[in-house]
Parts: C-alpha cells; structure tokens; sequence
C-alpha cells in the first residue's frame, strides 16, 4: 500500500483513499461541511485545504531526486487543495498545520461566515452545530466584515416537516446531493447563484400531499449548519437539554438504529443512528416523525376499568381485581392470549411462558406470515447491497421498508460505502460521484399495482393480484428453458438471475401476506437468496419462540369459541362471542373502545429488550427518558394478568426473560451491540396457519405510516391527508364515485374514511387498491354511496 | 397551453444535438427557445421542459435562475439590463439606474404600463471602456450614457415598439488616451468617444 506523511507521521492507505481520509486515518483533523460518509465527495465548500505534494517519476520509472537532499524531490500543488477530493499516491506528503494550511482554513471559515446569521442562541442546531464546532476550533475568533450582512427568508417550509433558513445555509450541498444519490429522487436544487443561492424544491406534491418523498427528513441530520430544521421538533429544546438514547426503531422489520432525543419525559426528537450493516445513517419520515402519539394527549396512561358500561379511570390493582372477577369462572386453558408482533424477544418469551403455565393452546402474534423467515437463505443488507441481480416481488418497498428500498439504491449504484479506516467509514470516497450511472438492468420490479422502486428498475411489470406463484413458476420456467414462451419482464428477469453470482430475491406483503410458505417455497427454487419482508418489527424474532397457536388453537382474528381474550397491541374489533377482554393498548381506539379492562402499554421507546430485524439480526432497545405514566410492558401485563389469575410466573422482568433467551440463543441478551449480532445457535422456528383474507374486492397495499401515528399526530395526519382509494374508471362508475370524492368505506369491517383517485390509464391495479396499515391480497371493500349516490 | 406541442420539429432538432441519454443536456436551447419567444419563462413551460429532458422542475428551475439571461417574471419589450459592476459603477451607474427608475416609473422586476420597457441589474457586460452601458433585449448594447442621450434612446426605442433598436453609434473598443494634457476615451478610429461630449 502506498505511503504517505501527514505532517510527521508515515502512514500506509490503500490506493484510492482520498487525501482527507488519509490525514483523518493519521490521527490529524482538518474542518469540512461538504463531505459525508456516504455522499460523493465534491469539495463545495473548500474548508479542508490543505497543502499537499507528491514525487514524481522519470520516464524511466525512477523517482526524480532532489540533489540537496538526495531523497525523490516533492512536487507541490499551488497554494493550498481541498483534500477531500485529492487522492493520494505514494510518497505524497500531507501538510494540515504548516501556517499557509492554517491560514487558509481559517479564511474560507471566515468567508463562510461572513453572511451566516448570528442567531445561535434561538438556533435548533446550536451546541450540536458543525460550523459552530469548526469555527471555534478554526476560525479568526472575530469578524472583520464590516459591512450589511445578506438576509433572507427565514422560515421557507421545504415540507409539512422541513423548514428551511435561507440565511443559515452554506451552500454546501449535502442535501442536494443526499436527493440524487440516496434516495434518487432529484427532489431539491440550487436556486440562482453567488451569494443569492438558496435551496428549494419545484416537484409537485403526490397523492399523499409529500413533495419531497419518504426519505426527506434525512437532510436535516446530515445538514451541518441550523439551515433544514425538523419542523416537529422546531423550537422544542437545545441540544444538551435532551436526553439522547440510541435504540432500534421498531415501527417496522428494518432495524434502524435511531436516537431519541427526549426532554422534560417527552420525546422531542428523533434522529437517524448510525449503524453501517443495516440503514447507515439514513430513516425514513415515519421512523423519525411519526413519534408524537407517544406524548399525545390520546396516550393511555392509567389502567381503565369498566363501569356500569363505561371505562373509568383506574389503578392497576383495581384493574388486576377487575381482571379477576371477569376471569374467576373462566377455564384458564382456554384463555385466548395474543399480542402484536411489534414487540421485544423478552416480552415475547414472557408470553410464551405465561401462555404455557396457563396450559392455553390459544396463543398468536399478529400480523405475521403463516411461514418461517429463516426457513430460506436470507442475505444481510450488505449483501443485498453488493448483489448483482435483485429481483423485488410483490413489494412497495418505499412504504414498506424504507432501509432495503435503499440499500437496493446503493445496489444500483455498484458501489457500497465500505471503506473502514480508524475514523469509521470513509468520509470522502472517491468511488461516489455525483450522478452516478445507476445499473438499472440488475433491478427488477414485479408488483401487483404500480410501485415507486418501478421508476429506477429496468425491468419491470405489474401483474395480476395474486399471481405471485404464477410469476415464480413463470420465472423458474424461463431461468431453466430460455425458449420459455412468457412476458419480456418476466424472461428479462430470468436472464438477469441465470446470469447473476450473487443474486437477491425480495418479497414483500403482497406475495407473503396470504400464503407465504407457498410462495417462499416457489422462490426458495430459483436459487438465490430470499429476503422476505417481515408482516411486523419483530416478526423475524418472534418466529422462535412457541407464540403460535396449538392444534385447534384460535388464531388471532379467528376467535370462535373463545370466551375469555387478552390482547396486547392495536386490535381493530372486539372479536365476537367474547364475554371478556382485556386488552393492554397504548390509545384508546378500535377493540380497546370495546374491552372490559384496558391496561396501560408501553411504548417501544419505553422499553429495554431485543428485536430482530429482516435480515435475522438480533439488535438492542433502549428505554429512553419518556414519562409513559403506570404504563408497563407486555411483561408488566402480563405479572398482573397472572396475579390476577393466580398463575406463578417463571418470567417476571426483561433480566429473567434475557436468562431464557441466552439459553436459546447463545447470546448475552444484556450486552447486545448497537450494530446487532447474528446468533450462535438457532431455535426451530415455528409457523402456523395464519388468517388469510380472501375472495374480496379490494386490493389492500402498505403505508409507512402507522395508524397510530396518524391517530396521535394532527400535523401528520393533516401533511398525509386521507388514505387513497385508487380506482379504474370502470370500477369508479361501477360504485358511483368521482375522482377526489371523499368516501365512507368498509373494509374487513372497519369503517375508513379515504379519498377516491380515479385513474383513466392501465397502470391502476385490476381492483380499486385502498392503502393503509393493514396489508394483504384482498379484502371486503363496501363503499357506502356519497350523498349523490343512488343506491 | 404547451408551447412545444406544435414546434416537434425544433424539438427533435434540438434533442438531436446530445447523446440520446444526456437529454438533460438540451435545457439552455429550449429556454432559450421560450425566453426569446415569451419574454420569461414560466413555471408551466419550466414543468414542459423538464418533461421533454426527462429530468426534474427543480433541475430546469436551478439551472435557469442561475444565468440572468433567463427571466422568471415577464419582460417588457425592450428589457433594459444596466450594468451596476465597478467601471459602470465609477462611471455612474448608480445615477443612471435610479434616473431609468423615475423616468419609467418602475422598479426590477416591473414592466411600464405600455408594455415596452422593463429594467434588470445585471453584472459586468464585458465593455468597461464605454461605461455606464446597458444591453436593451438580446438587440445590443447602449453605451457610454449620459441623461441626455438616455433620453434620446428611450424616445428612439418608443418611436420604434416592435423590439428593433437604433444603430449602435459608439464604436468599441474605446482606448484611454493622453491627449494635450487631458485623459480622453477615444475609439478604435481615432475619434473621441460620444460618452464624453
């Protein structure tokens, strides 16, 4: 490996490292504000000057000496260079503290400053500000410009959640750049020029009323001056008020690290975490806004107990006696106990164990697909991201898990920021350029409706719903005979697999949600490695512990013949017949409306434990400084259920849950890394019959937003509007609904309001698709006439 | 109301200038093509051309604030665009902004009530020798403006209305001559420049 001299120390990179990643691998700092980990390296913002020089060779290969000294003679650029986009070569000789580098940086930083408002002290950013923290530590001290500072707009909304500066910003065009080459989405640009630039967006709002997509929220963290402030957290605290907790965000299967920054026992903020293996350092909108149901005045916070028909207030003593009266003559082997799969392996196996003391067969989590995940060959995301063919399957991966949505970006890229050195991951990789070729034909797009990653695949098509087994067939027909008579997406696709080394397949809630184990055998068949999305947080973990339901057990949502239930999480109704339930919520909506106790939940920021993510990645949570008031967890619940029903319980906190876990596992469930582990051992996993919907009329497809996000969040119910009932125009005259008529709708049930969008074109699905929370093949879809309606 | 709709030849003609897949490319012709026929370039054709290039609104708009031959807002007939850099500035062009100012009664940005003129300040226009100088449209230079002779032009300019302006009589280069004593302008013909009369 090439040589090089920062300053006085000799150090050995490899080649292609850039200038600024060798003098940080040195031990040596210089400012910057451009650069990032995982953006290409253009030298914007010219803070990171240094000088530098190499030796040069003779046309016969031998270095050119320098007769004084008799070592190769060093060739100097002039002045000073920004290293951050200067790549080194041997014998090059770095100089970040020789006084013409000093100097240098320190005018750029007052150049830099010359405009930048002195308004730190109402700033969101200050204390956590890189231009604070660079100007202190390489700036003059005092301003010499005497002259009218620029100003501008000060609060210029980007979107419902970003809130632009004009005045604080650098120019240094993180944010520009993070649109184009993370997300793709060409979503922001300069705007005029000189000292009159300023950032803005000209893209036009999509149905759900975002104009800067699902990933917009990122550019705020990544923003190194107060310029993109989080419009949820605007104003809420500073910097070292906050309590900061690093944890896994469990509002789906992804893993994201996150860190959650809570103030006064409120959550103010939510950023990205860094964890390099999962989502680097980039979340989606609803994992970082979608958090103030957590605080919102809708949060249950006592136990509720029902009173001549009416839930009141109560303590968990009162609640535990009222459980108790409710259950006395209940058979407690028939007992139906169910939670949502959004919980920790510790609450998990506190379940398990509580449902087995209870000797009840009548135990599921939900949602959950009705086979294991790890029955098939998953790949990391890594992996995903260097594969050389992925091929997406009945998926919106945008909405449904924004991390593998994208690492497949990265993917298409061809280049994955991997480049370690003793700073972390490179902070200039000179392999990632700024609009870079994306290598669209090793993405395919199979899905049921239009989707998002469609626009970036070159292979791509919508096909009918519930004909992912047809597809899969289809494909390992064509993949084995080439002459295979089919569509071109489809024998473009089984190409692009017989020809891939290292080939991904990935399938989502469209192709999992009603028969997985069918579909995940048909896939398994093709040879690659499968990574299927899993229906909940936790699915991927739950899946090993004995959370289905026995022979002849009630599965979740199939409740006939039970008379007694406990539920934990969101359910949507009271199931039918039951004569008593006990559901354990964090907001009083849907079943818990219905329920005989309702008992206090935690919320998953509230709680320590472990989760696994898609890829079988066992990762911490962290319990952050919230006030959930008597709220517990499910294995708080659980020890009052149990008290209530006077069963001894092996498993009463997250300790003696980690204990069983360790034995399963092989793990030390109280030291997990923030970075996640895989497991030494693992359990069989389990998988059952799950309820399935059928034979309906509408096409249910995912949202990244979660029910309760928008029932404890007006501005994110307001920013996202009504759901969107999709419909052909056929399908439109055959209800008798206009195109933006707002309607009252029945599905499964449940009462929604939506908005209807009326699509002329084919690319519309081949029934009315209605998006939301719940995801599966189809479902009962009765829309209940507008006033004009006839019938 | 699409302004390529019927001009598919110009079109083709102009996206057969790039590589089939830079068509990003062909963004300064095409508002080049609106900004000469409509005087600005609006945000419904700034949506056009990104369609035509298959790039993004935000794109076409970056890179059409960023040169101030493009105009966002309409323009008069004849668009007045003073320099304000240091030569016009020493010369005086701060004088003749706010004289163009009361003359015409507006501002940047505006456009008289007739329609003819409209003003923009605009950085240095390459003729530091004929100072203060305007470019009237894309027609040609002003140059070496005094009150009187801005006045002449502008009655010249709103005899005409249809875009056309007069010859230019200042010829340039102008040279910096020490004549009997005195520092004169004097053109490439020898004469003394009409600026300092």
């Amino acid at each position: 490996m090439p040589k090089v001299i920062v300053n006085d120390r000799e150090i050995e990179v490899a080649n292609g490292t850039s200038a600024l990643d060798a003098l940080f691998h040195a031990g040596f700092d210089v400012p910057y504000f451009c650069s990032n980990e995982y953006l290409s390296p253009v030298g914007a913002c010219r803070m990171c000057l240094v000088e530098a020089g190499s030796p040069r060779k003779n046309p016969d290969g031998s270095w050119m000496m320098d007769d004084a000294t008799g070592q190769p003679k060093l060739f100097f650029f002039p002045g000073t260079v920004a290293s951050c986009t200067l790549a080194i070569s041997e014998g090059m000789v770095i100089k970040t503290t020789s006084a013409p580098a000093v100097k240098a940086q320190a005018g750029m930083m007052e150049f830099t400053l010359i405009n930048h408002p002195l308004d730190c002290p109402t700033c969101d950013k200050g204390g956590a500000c890189e231009l604070q923290d660079r100007a202190y530590e390489y700036g003059y001290g005092e301003a010499r410009f005497e002259f009218t500072r620029r100003h501008a707009d000060k609060h210029h909304a980007l979107s419902d959640f970003i809130v632009l500066d004009k005045e604080r910003c650098i120019h240094c065009k993180r944010c520009v750049r993070y649109f184009e080459e993370i997300p793709g989405e060409e979503k922001l640009d300069f705007i005029e020029r000189g000292g009159h630039t300023y950032i803005d967006s000209m893209e036009s709002e999509d149905l759900a009323g975002r104009n800067l997509g699902n990933f917009s929220g990122n550019i705020g963290d990544i923003c190194p001056v107060g310029a993109l402030l989080d419009n949820v957290a605007r104003f809420r605290g500073r910097n070292w008020e906050y309590d900061c907790t690093q944890t896994t965000a469990m509002n789906n299967a992804d893993g994201a690290s996150i860190w959650v920054d809570a103030r006064t026992g409120r959550i103010e903020r939510i950023r990205a975490g860094s964890n390099s293996s999962v989502n680097e350092i980039w979340i989606n909108d609803a994992t970082r806004y979608g958090h103030e149901w957590v605080d919102a005045d809708s949060r249950l916070k006592t136990p509720l107990v029902r009173k001549n028909g009416k839930l009141e207030p109560a303590s968990w003593d009162e609640a535990v006696a009222a459980i108790k009266a409710g259950l006395i003559s209940t058979d407690k082997t028939k007992l139906g106990v169910y939670s949502s799969a959004d919980i920790t392996l510790e609450e998990g196996v506190a379940l398990e164990k509580f449902a087995a003391a209870l000797g009840t067969i009548n135990v599921d989590h939900f949602p959950r697909l009705n086979a294991a995940l790890s029955s098939v060959n998953r790949p990391t995301l890594d992996e995903l991201a260097r594969a050389d063919a992925v091929i997406v399957i009945g998926a919106d991966l945008y909405e449904e898990s924004g991390t593998t949505y994208l690492r497949i970006e990265e993917m298409l890229k061809g280049v994955v920021s991997d480049l370690k050195y003793n700073h972390g991951t490179a902070l200039a990789d000179l392999r990632l350029k700024e609009r870079m070729d994306r290598k669209r034909n090793k993405l395919a797009v199979f899905a049921p409706i239009r989707v998002k990653q469609m626009e970036h695949a070159g292979i791509s098509e919508v096909y009918a719903i519930g004909g992912e087994l047809e597809l899969l067939k289809q494909l390992l027909a064509s993949k084995s005979n080439s002459n295979f008579e089919t569509t071109p997406a489809i024998s473009s696709a089984a190409k692009l697999l017989a020809g891939a080394k290292n080939a991904v397949i990935v399938l989502g809630s469209f192709a999992l949600a009603s028969d997985a184990a069918s579909v995940l055998a048909a896939a398994a068949k093709l040879g690659a490695k499968i990574l299927p999305i899993p229906a909940a947080a936790n699915g991927a973990g739950l899946e090993f512990l004995n959370l289905t339901p026995g022979q002849n057990g009630r599965t979740y949502g199939q409740f006939e013949g039970l008379k007694t239930a406990f539920i934990s999480g969101y359910a949507a109704d009271r199931p039918k017949d039951l004569e008593f339930l006990v559901v354990h919520t964090t907001q009083l909506v849907g079943a818990a409306l219905k329920a005989d106790v309702v008992l206090p939940q935690a919320s998953n920021y509230e709680k320590r434990g472990t989760t696994v993510n898609l890829e079988g990645r066992f990762l911490p949570v962290q319990q952050a400084a919230v006030n959930g008031g008597e709220s517990m967890d499910l294995i708080g619940a659980i020890s009052a259920l149990a008290d209530a029903l006077d069963v001894k319980l092996e498993i009463r906190g997250t300790r003696s849950a980690g204990r069983e876990l360790n034995t399963r596992f092989g793990l030390d469930f109280e030291n997990i890394p923030l970075e996640g582990v895989f497991p030494s051992k693992k359990p069989t996993a389990k998988a059952a019959a799950t309820l399935r919907f059928g034979g309906g009329d509408v096409l249910l497809t995912p949202r990244m937003w979660q029910e309760k996000m928008l029932i404890g969040s007006a501005r994110v119910r307001e920013s996202i509007g009504l759901d969107n009932l999709m419909l052909s125009s056929t399908d439109a005259s055959k209800f008798g609904v206009k195109d933006g008529e707002k309607l009252e709708v029945n599905v499964n049930g449940q009462d929604r309001t939506v908005i209807a969008r009326v699509f002329n074109t084919a690319s519309v699905p081949s029934l009315p698709a209605l998006e939301g929370d719940v995801v599966g093949s189809s479902a009962v879809l009765k829309v209940a006439m507008a006033a004009s309606g006839d019938d | 109301m699409s302004f390529f709709a019927n001009k598919q030849n110009l079109v083709s003609d102009i996206l057969r200038r790039y590589p089939t897949d830079r068509k990003r490319s062909a963004v300064m012709p095409l508002l080049r093509e609106v900004q000469n026929a409509e005087g600005y370039v609006s945000d419904e054709r700034i949506a056009e051309i990104a369609g035509i290039i298959e790039s993004t609104a935000t794109e076409v708009m970056s890179v059409m604030s960023f040169y101030s031959t493009y105009s966002s807002i309409p323009t008069g007939k004849y668009h007045l665009q003073v320099c304000m850099t240091l030569s016009c500035a020493l010369a005086g062009s701060d004088q003749l902004w706010d004289y163009l100012q009361d003359k015409l009664e507006i501002s940047q940005g505006e456009v008289t009530s007739d329609g003819l003129f409209s003003l923009q300040r605009v950085e240095c226009l390459g003729s530091c020798g004929t100072a203060p100088l305007m470019q009237i449209s894309d027609a040609g230079y002003a140059e070496c403006l005094t009150k009187k002779r801005t006045d002449a032009l502008l009655e010249e300019l709103k005899r005409r209305g249809d875009g056309s302006i007069p010859a230019n009589d200042t010829p340039t280069p102008v040279f910096v001559k020490h004549i009997d004593g005195r520092v004169v302008q004097v053109t490439s013909d020898g004469q003394i420049a009409g600026g300092n009369a």
